[in-house]
């Protein structure tokens, strides 16, 4: 007995797991080394095991996902984030879903995490490598592990309860090697960092400039414990004698890193927004806090506002005074914000609002995503005015939407909103195509000194110039009543009177037509894999990416599908869409809701009724998989 | 060089004898002392009778909606500092259903001048009762009398640290002039309360009555918050007049941002500096 466990100490040693020293009269420690000597020999077979048998290990992947679950403060999403950084610096293309909880501490939260050597639709649903860090990632996770997938688990930390088939376990004792270098327990995460870059190939060299990155505020200590720490997972890793996944021969490109907020914030930078008023609700923060760090650098004016009606009502006052603006929120702060919504109908003050959806009604889901508030937008305020709706499909669209919004907001005079949801405002994607090079157009605007100016002149187009305070001669009144031409009220001694009434005719004429022009221009040109295709797949927004992977996967099953991304939401151009949708058999939506609501809007603007509305309204991100399957039953 | 007319050609839509037709001569007297340009200046009103005042006067105006008015402000002072920002509204707009944003103006020192014609009484919708109506007024909406404690607009504007805070009768055009003309002049955010009856509406606060109970400040010390504050809680007569006035920062100078020049006149910034930004997702 005693030879056995003096030869796995030997093993220990040769694995260079320094911590444990020989003191065997402690009573305690002995069994510490037993356990201890006894998971590393595990440990060392299963690196034979993978070494000979792993399917894993072929350096011909494409791609890999990687899921990470833990509690919430175990620092899951920023190990996900660092992970998710030294893939795109290897030059692999990478998508992420953070699935968290409105928890500061405890629950259940996990990460995602997909790379590939080409760029990727989306983040994925398959699991190749489950890494551990509480015993309820397996309970919840393992169903959904590959075939040939592998689980990453610290040992010492395996519940007996929990049965599993041991030759699926790389087994690294996260906790130990990081109670070895740090008294912090959290800097376990580097030590799976360390494992994870060592089992997908990440070279240490990115591992190291990372992990500098991220403790770069931290001081030169922390930053070396984790650096030691990190290596430790390595260099275990690496004498497990695994194959890195991705071969280091990847070509180098430059490949960014950002979430969907990130992209709509550089992109209103990009635009020229230079105020930003926003109240922190999740899943639109990050706007404000990416924004807030860099003000300085971009000059844009940012202010936390005391609620959403004092952020758009704010906004509103400065895009007034001639500068570009923009408000961000979700559901719950837009629906504080849809009376002034209407007064930026009314006053025809451009604006550019963010409502980054997430599963309601009232607080709802807070955490959870959901594409439920389109009702909402398509309706928000009381009487009718013109609005514009886009909703990107990606990270990068994200960014160009955001500057295309802009420039709409102020050519039309109307608000823009964008719909982005929790699935796009906080995945962090590759993104290899940003570019700074929008052509800024402000729309009409007046001339100083005009004599007899019309702020709100009955055009063909209905687009009125405007002015700006501290204009010369192009004084006027903005009202929220209704008004003439030059905004003076037809709303109280004027109102019913003939004069009265043929403006109110005018002015609501004026302001609706302002977007049928823009109506007219929107086209709708599907994504086909094959010519005459009789089957369409509609989606918008935040899905995009998973409905194309899901093509793909129907496409495998000899099954062709069209699909069309509506990124302008609204206005709909009926007659165009109606053109379209008449030359498939089978149209398809899927929507993350509960009712249909773009299916709806479609029909209310074609008569066209969809007989295949696949709906998600679980909180959940949408996976290629359920598209698939969905699909599949129906035909069958 | 022609004196500027201050009066715009749309002409006022209140009842005869309202307490704001004193209110819009004051507001011109302080733009005629301090020669104000219209082109700079920018009037800001939500909704209720008082809130019409932007249309009567020869200015950039945003007349926008029920209580909001002074987020609207800020934005506009936020985008171009540089402009006059002076909001009117009523004491439902303001003291009501806009409390909250004024409190937080206050507390940002934004360089506005607040002037609220106060009435104590909802006129436009046909009199009930305001945040600001008396305990025991009978309105159509409280026709047992009120039972809440009115808001003490100064009381509450000294704790919220606003910078200038002043009450005036719109019966005494000329000591109101005065008292609007600090409040723009003071960097800073200023609150000027003016008593101004509605004489359709609120049959108890009419001009007589406020003529028995008010009173001058005079000889108060501006400086003494503590001062301030034992006038602001005055009831036995009610002062009109400056309570405090200090001088602190103002948002626009403490913002990073704001403080190197009026945010209109900043160009989007150069491409190096976002492609510089751009480093950070590598």
């Amino acid at each position: 007995m005693i030879a056995i466990i003096f030869m796995q100490y030997v093993l220990c040693a040769w694995f260079q797991i320094n911590s444990i020293k020989p003191i065997f009269w402690d009573k305690e420690a002995f069994f510490h080394i037993l356990k201890y000597s006894l998971n590393s020999f595990i440990c060392c077979m299963y690196a034979d095991l993978l070494k000979t048998g792993g399917v894993l290990m072929v350096n011909s992947v494409k791609d890999f996902s990687i899921r990470l679950g833990g509690m919430a403060g175990d620092g899951v999403s920023s190990l996900g984030e660092m992970i998710s950084k030294a893939s795109v610096r290897m030059g692999l293309y990478t998508a992420t879903y953070n699935s968290y909880q409105s928890v500061i501490r405890g629950g259940h939260v996990w990460y995602q995490i997909k790379m590939g050597v080409e760029p990727l639709k989306s983040y994925g649903d398959s699991i190749d490598l489950l890494v551990c860090i509480t015993n309820d990632t397996l309970t919840y996770h393992m169903p959904y592990l590959n075939k040939e997938g592998r689980v990453l688990i610290d040992p010492m930390r395996i519940d007996p309860n929990i049965k599993v088939d041991e030759s699926r376990l790389v087994k690294v004792p996260f906790l130990d090697i990081a109670t070895k270098y740090s008294k912090n327990p959290i800097v376990q995460n580097t030590v799976i960092f360390g494992c994870v870059s060592r089992i997908t190939g990440i070279s240490w060299e990115v591992v190291e400039g990372v992990i500098r990155d991220n403790f770069i505020n931290k001081g030169d200590a922390i930053t070396n414990e984790n650096l030691k720490a990190s290596k430790a997972g390595y260099d275990l890793i690496l004498s497990y004698n695994i194959q890195p996944i991705f071969a280091d021969n990847i070509p180098p490109k430059k490949i960014f890193l950002m979430t969907g907020n990130d992209a709509i914030a550089l992109g209103a930078a990009a635009a020229g927004c230079k105020f930003l008023a926003q109240y922190p609700m999740t899943p639109a923060t990050s706007i404000l806090h990416w924004l807030s760090a860099h003000s300085n650098d971009l000059n844009i004016f940012v202010k936390q506002t005391e609620d959403e009606i004092a952020a758009i009502n704010m906004a509103i006052g400065a895009s007034y005074a001639g500068v570009r603006s923009m408000v961000a929120t979700s559901g719950g702060g837009f629906s504080l914000m849809v009376e002034a919504l209407g007064m930026a109908g009314m006053i025809e003050v451009p604006l550019v609002v963010v409502d980054s959806q997430r599963s309601g009604p009232s607080t709802g889901l807070p955490t959870k995503t959901e594409q439920a508030d389109l009702n909402m937008l398509v309706g928000a305020s009381q009487g009718e005015f013109p609005r514009i709706i886009l909703a990107p499909g990606s990270v990068e669209e994200a960014f160009y939407l955001t500057q295309n919004a802009f420039n709409l907001a102020d050519r039309y005079q109307v608000p823009v909103i964008i719909a982005s949801d929790l699935s796009l405002s906080e995945r962090y994607e590759s993104v290899t195509n940003i570019k700074f090079d929008m052509k800024i157009d402000r729309g009409a605007i007046a001339t100083e000194g005009e004599p007899d100016f019309k702020r709100y002149e009955y055009t063909a187009n209905g687009i009125s110039r405007r002015s700006f305070p501290g204009m010369v001669g192009t004084i006027h009144t903005a009202s929220s009543d209704e008004h003439d031409e030059y905004g003076k009220l037809v709303s109280d001694v004027l109102a019913g009177t003939p004069y009265g009434v043929s403006k109110r005719i005018e002015s609501m004429n004026k302001r609706m037509k302002k977007l049928e022009n823009f109506k007219k221009i929107i086209s709708y040109t599907p994504y086909s894999v094959k010519k005459d295709n009789n089957n369409l797949i509609i989606s918008w927004g935040s899905t995009k990416g998973v409905v194309r992977e899901a093509i793909e996967l129907l496409s495998k099953a000899n099954l062709f599908f069209d699909h069309l991304h509506m990124d302008v939401v609204w206005p709909i151009n009926g007659g165009a869409m109606l053109e379209l949708l008449k030359k498939y058999e089978n149209v398809y939506m899927v929507e993350m809701n509960y009712t249909g609501q773009l299916a709806k809007l479609i029909t209310s603007e074609t008569g066209y009724v969809f007989n295949h509305l696949m709906l998600k309204y679980d909180g959940e991100p949408l996976y290629p998989v359920e598209v698939y399957k969905h699909i599949r039953k129906v035909i069958s | 060089m022609n004196e500027i007319d201050y009066k715009s050609d749309v002409k006022p839509t209140w009842c005869p004898g309202c307490g704001d037709y004193g209110v819009l001569n004051s507001i011109i007297k302080a733009a005629k002392m301090l020669s104000l340009k219209p082109e700079n200046t920018v009037i800001v009103s939500g909704i209720g009778c008082s809130s019409n005042l932007p249309h009567f006067f020869n200015s950039y105006s945003l007349h926008s909606i029920h209580g909001r008015a002074v987020a609207v402000a800020e934005g506009i002072k936020f985008a171009n500092h540089e402009l006059n920002v002076i909001v009117t509204g009523g004491d439902g707009d303001g003291y009501g259903i806009g409390l909250n944003h004024m409190i937080h103006a206050m507390r940002r020192n934004v360089d506005i001048t607040y002037v609220v014609m106060d009435n104590e009484i909802y006129g436009l919708t046909t009199g009930q009762s305001s945040p600001t109506s008396m305990l025991g007024h009978k309105t159509k909406s409280t026709p047992f009398g009120v039972i809440e404690t009115p808001v003490n607009p100064i009381a509450q504007a000294l704790s919220a640290s606003a910078t200038y805070v002043a009450r005036g009768f719109s019966g005494d055009p000329g000591h109101l002039a005065e008292l609007i003309k600090g409040g723009i002049s003071h960097k800073g955010f200023a609150l000027i309360d003016v008593f101004s009856p509605c004489v359709t509406f609120n049959k108890i606060n009419t001009y007589d009555w406020f003529r028995k109970n008010i009173y001058k400040l005079e000889g108060n010390r501006t400086d003494d918050f503590t001062e301030a504050m034992k006038h602001a809680k005055e009831t036995e007569r009610l002062p009109i007049g400056l309570f405090y006035k200090t001088d602190t920062p103002t948002y626009e100078e403490r913002d990073l941002v704001l403080k190197k020049s009026p945010l209109i006149k900043q160009d989007r910034v150069d491409n190096n500096i976002l492609e510089k930004l751009m480093e950070e997702f590598a």
